[in-house]
């Protein structure tokens, strides 16, 4: 399943609210995340991940990680926490609105 | 904000350089540990992300050019022949646009030119002009008056032979065009005042600057002719009179002509048919043209009945307001050049368009053929994620650096080239055309539209054919033989055709020219022009009251007749081919019903006139010395003039009138001569009156001699017999009618010249063009050409199969091109008289000038297709 155009930016500000991760801690965590559905290549996540930072959303640093293996990781920003706050909102209204038009098809039985 | 903040910063090499650092740290790191199969194109992230963190746009653009002039530096033959060819042909455009501008467009540097309208185009009177002046007033709020340039000496010295151009004004003048003073005051109307006239004059920018180096000059003296003036000011840099190309190095009031002219000066501002003056008005705000014209015509109708001293029934005289007085709009200046090089202008420049588009078409063919050869450079490209649009915005780019590159060398060409061809122009005989090409904003816009236009047109097909390319073909094949005839090969040929098409036109424009210019020179102008010298005498030193100096010319006609060498002498006012005339009304006492026109033009001759012009006699004789102020006064009339209104019966015997200070006055018709004309496209009603029978004498007079000895021979001893005569009179000028004849060619000549320059160069680049593209061939097929001569093939069978190459361009070209000559040679009928535009001798012509030129460039890559080596060219695969 590729990802809605447009919702990687949130999806990516979604994982970081548990901690700073690597980026391809973040793809990782996306997959995880989505049951294995969502397959993201680690080379889409990038341009994603530097575009939220450019926004001020999340900031970067060297660190080392648990396996002791040295990565740049991300975290969020409050203009992040702010801005993953109404994404969020506006996305449940979003998904309420299309399930209410797709509800059930006439003459399918499930 | 803070974000577009950062994007900013990513523009600063510095900050940019650490970012990149940056990332290629985290990218490897994360390469260390992650699985290289879910990393996925780490390039093409990165380039993804690059485009999220700077401005994709800018830092593209800046690639783009640096590797541009990389590019361009690499490939030093195709820069330096694309180089050239463009700026040349950018800079010929220049030239002529800005030439066009200057002459045909630019609007007067004056106040409100769109009011400025001037009145038809025949000269007035200074009658004329102050009657005029007090009466239009109804219609225009300034009525205004300038005379042509007259070349006189002028210097601040009294004995200089230094010459300058001048021209008188109304005292008004300034002041109505709203033209101020750099320095001192203009002319003013209590200068102009026929009672109390002042000797001021007031100097032009550029005289100002060339004579006195932009000193101080206000209240100092200026010597004009012989006489002493006072400077009264400097004009403002870009006024230049209203006659666009003459430009005035002097102006002085109408009433100081006396001055500059003693001997005859006053006779010209009294005399009411001594039309010396264009008038200009301004219009009233309200006022239309057509109405102006309403009121001014029964003023014009009045001066018309005082000039000619006639008092007319009243059939006559509505017959006179028929002839209704014409206003011209004037916001762009009257020109006579502007009316002779109009025509000329429009086809040079569309000849040199035509030949930037030739210069464009090799640029093309030689992209193309670098293309072909960097196929794999650009399929690699491709192959590693470049985006097509990139590539292809690659290729434009390097065409836009060449052609940006190629507009600044043609902006440091353009002037010189201007200069070269208002060199080769004149307003007539010695007045040199004055214009100046200005480099302004609308010369920039046409030089950025010019610019824009090249790199489209250059860089367009070769960008589009680039990212066409087939990605493995590229890689795999780049440069294989037997897979060599890819897909550039046809566009190529096209090219090559089309190289030859333009060529054709271009050349088959030139052998037109020059031909036409080959057919002028046998031009007689209706005289022998060989051994025919014209010699301009001043007597005015000589103090000699009119009817003296009358006499006086005929003097000198007698003892320069007697000069050894001298075959016979004669003399005029107004000369030959030199654009002078004096025009005047006429009657005939027989008129053919379609004769309506009766004004014309006239001059006063001496004796044996067309005996020493060697001009036909077709009906009658000549003047003599028996035709004086006390015989029967008689007209020699022109051919046309005999046609128009005798039809086939002869002229000779018939009365002819002419309106004349002491009324209507009758001559005799006792000849008819062919038209002396100094060019083919008009025919003038022309008489000419006994200069002996005639009481006002001239401001100077033309000598015409005969002449059977060298012009350096004959002229000591004529210095000499005039000497003896008087030694007041001096020699102003003298000149061989031949070259005289030939100046008044110049619009033919600069044609010619032009086309010839033109031509030569379409030609030099359509051999280089087929030069390339068949050493292009040859290269592209080596491997061919070793397994064909390995099987067997001759040389002559390998000569045959490039030669059919270029056989087929030159075929294909000459057939589109011959099309295209013949449809747009029409345009230029008008502008050649001797020959037939589409005679099909001139296109053969053009042709075979253009297949010899072709095969010998092909020559040289024939013979290398011929000295391929079978087992160097195999083993090289």
């Amino acid at each position: 399943m590729d990802v809605v155009q447009g919702t990687l930016d949130m999806l990516v500000l979604r994982t970081l609210v548990f901690g700073p991760l690597h980026g391809y801690g973040i793809a990782k965590a996306i997959e995880t995340g989505s049951g294995g559905k969502l397959d993201i290549e680690f080379g889409s996540l990038y341009p994603a991940l530097k575009r939220v930072e450019q926004k001020g959303w999340v900031s970067s640093s060297w660190e080392t990680s648990d396996s002791k293996r040295r990565a740049k990781f991300y975290r969020l920003t409050p203009a992040g926490r702010r801005q993953l706050q109404a994404e969020h909102s506006q996305w449940t209204e979003f998904v309420r609105a299309v399930a209410a038009i797709m509800g059930p098809l006439p003459g399918s039985n499930t | 904000m803070k974000a577009l903040l950062r994007r900013l910063k990513f523009l600063l090499p510095s900050y940019r350089n650490a970012q990149e650092h940056e990332m290629e740290e985290e990218l490897a790191a994360l390469e260390q540990f992650a699985p290289r199969r879910e990393m996925g194109n780490l390039t093409r992230a990165a380039e993804e992300a690059r485009a999220v963190m700077g401005f994709p746009l800018l830092d593209g653009l800046a690639a783009d050019f640096r590797y541009a002039i990389r590019s361009l530096r690499r490939d030093k033959a195709f820069t330096a022949v694309a180089f050239l060819s463009l700026s040349i042909g950018l800079a010929g455009n220049i030239a002529i646009f800005g030439l066009m501008d200057a002459l045909l467009w630019r609007e007067l540097p004056i106040r409100a030119p769109e009011q400025l309208v001037s009145f038809e185009n025949t000269s007035r009177s200074y009658f004329g002009y102050t009657e005029f002046a007090l009466r239009a007033g109804v219609a225009l709020e300034d009525v205004l008056a300038q005379s042509d340039v007259t070349a006189v000496s002028l210097s601040a010295q009294s004995n200089s032979d230094q010459k300058g151009q001048i021209s008188f004004v109304s005292g008004n003048y300034f002041q109505a065009l709203g033209v101020q003073a750099a320095l001192g005051r203009t002319i003013q109307p209590y200068d102009d005042d026929r009672g109390h006239p002042s000797r001021v004059v007031v100097l032009s920018d550029a005289y100002w600057r060339r004579a006195f180096g932009a000193g101080e000059v206000v209240g100092h003296a200026l010597y004009v002719g012989k006489t002493k003036f006072e400077i009264a000011g400097v004009a403002v840099p870009e006024f230049f009179g209203l006659s666009v190309g003459e430009a005035p190095d002097v102006w002085l009031p109408l009433t100081a002509y006396q001055f500059v002219f003693p001997g005859s000066g006053s006779a010209w501002l009294d005399g009411k048919n001594n039309n010396w003056l264009e008038i200009f008005g301004r219009l009233r705000s309200g006022v239309s043209i057509r109405r102006a014209q309403a009121i001014l015509t029964p003023i014009s109708v009045d001066i018309d009945i005082i000039r000619s001293r006639i008092s007319p029934s009243e059939s006559v005289r509505r017959a006179m307001a028929q002839n209704a007085i014409r206003l011209i709009p004037a916001s762009k200046g009257v020109s006579e050049l502007r009316e002779r090089f109009s025509q000329p202008l429009h086809v040079i420049f569309a000849m040199l368009a035509i030949g930037l588009l030739l210069a464009c078409v090799n640029v093309i063919s030689l992209q193309l053929a670098r293309a072909d050869e960097s196929r794999k450079e650009f399929a690699t490209r491709l192959a590693i994620g470049a985006g097509r649009w990139r590539v292809a915005r690659q290729c434009l780019t390097e065409m836009f650096v060449l052609a940006a590159a190629s507009a600044a060398a043609a902006l440091l060409l353009y002037r010189p080239l201007a200069s070269a061809v208002i060199s080769m122009m004149s307003v007539w005989g010695d007045v040199p055309a004055n214009l100046a090409v200005r480099t302004d904003i609308r010369l920039a816009w046409f030089v950025l539209v010019a610019g824009v236009t090249v790199t489209l047109v250059c860089g367009l097909l070769p960008a589009i054919y680039a990212t066409r390319q087939n990605l493995r073909a590229g890689l795999s094949a780049a440069s294989s033989a037997i897979a060599g005839n890819g897909r550039g090969a046809p566009l190529l040929r096209l090219a090559g055709i089309l190289q030859v098409a333009i060529s054709l036109v271009l050349i088959t424009g030139t052998c037109l020219f020059a031909l036409n210019l080959r057919a002028l020179r046998n031009f007689d102008g209706g005289v022998r022009r060989t051994g025919l010298l014209d010699v301009e005498i001043d007597s005015s030193a000589g103090g000699y009251t009119e009817a003296k100096a009358v006499l006086l010319d005929d003097r000198l006609r007698t003892r320069l007749a007697s000069v050894a060498g001298v075959e016979s002498a004669s003399f005029s006012e107004n000369g030959i081919y030199l654009g002078r005339n004096s025009s005047n009304g006429f009657d005939v006492d027989h008129v053919t019903p379609s004769a309506t026109e009766r004004y014309g033009y006239y001059d006063y001759v001496g004796p044996n006139f067309f005996h020493t012009l060697g001009t036909t006699i077709l009906a009658g004789r000549d003047f003599s010395e028996r035709d004086t102020a006390s015989s029967l006064p008689v007209v020699i009339v022109n051919q046309t003039l005999a046609k128009r209104f005798f039809g086939n019966e002869s002229p000779v015997g018939h009365d002819f009138y002419m309106p004349e200070p002491g009324g209507r006055k009758r001559y005799q018709i006792i000849g008819v001569v062919r038209d002396v004309r100094d060019n083919l496209r008009v025919s003038r009603l022309t008489w000419y009156l006994a200069a002996n029978q005639h009481r006002v004498h001239p401001f100077s007079t033309q000598f015409f001699l005969r002449i059977a000895r060298p012009r350096a021979v004959i002229l000591p001893a004529v210095r000499a017999a005039l000497a003896e005569e008087d030694p007041r009179v001096e020699i102003a000028s003298a000149k061989s009618v031949d070259e005289l004849l030939n100046a008044t060619l110049e619009t033919d000549r600069l044609l010619a010249v032009l086309g010839w320059t033109f031509g030569g160069l379409a030609l030099l680049l359509a051999s280089a063009g087929i030069y390339g593209l068949l050493s292009y061939d040859v290269a592209r097929r080596r491997s061919e050409i070793g397994i064909r001569s390995a099987l067997g093939a001759q040389r002559a069978d390998v000569a045959k199969v490039i030669l059919y190459q270029a056989v087929q361009m030159l075929g294909f070209g000459l057939l589109i091109g011959g099309a295209a000559a013949n449809v747009l040679t029409r345009f230029v009928r008008a502008l050649v008289f001797q020959i037939r535009v589409n005679d099909p001798r001139i296109e053969i012509l053009a042709s075979v000038i253009l297949i010899l030129s072709a095969l010998a460039a092909a020559w040289f890559p024939v013979v290398r297709a011929t000295r391929v080596d079978p087992i160097r060219a195999l083993r090289a695969e």
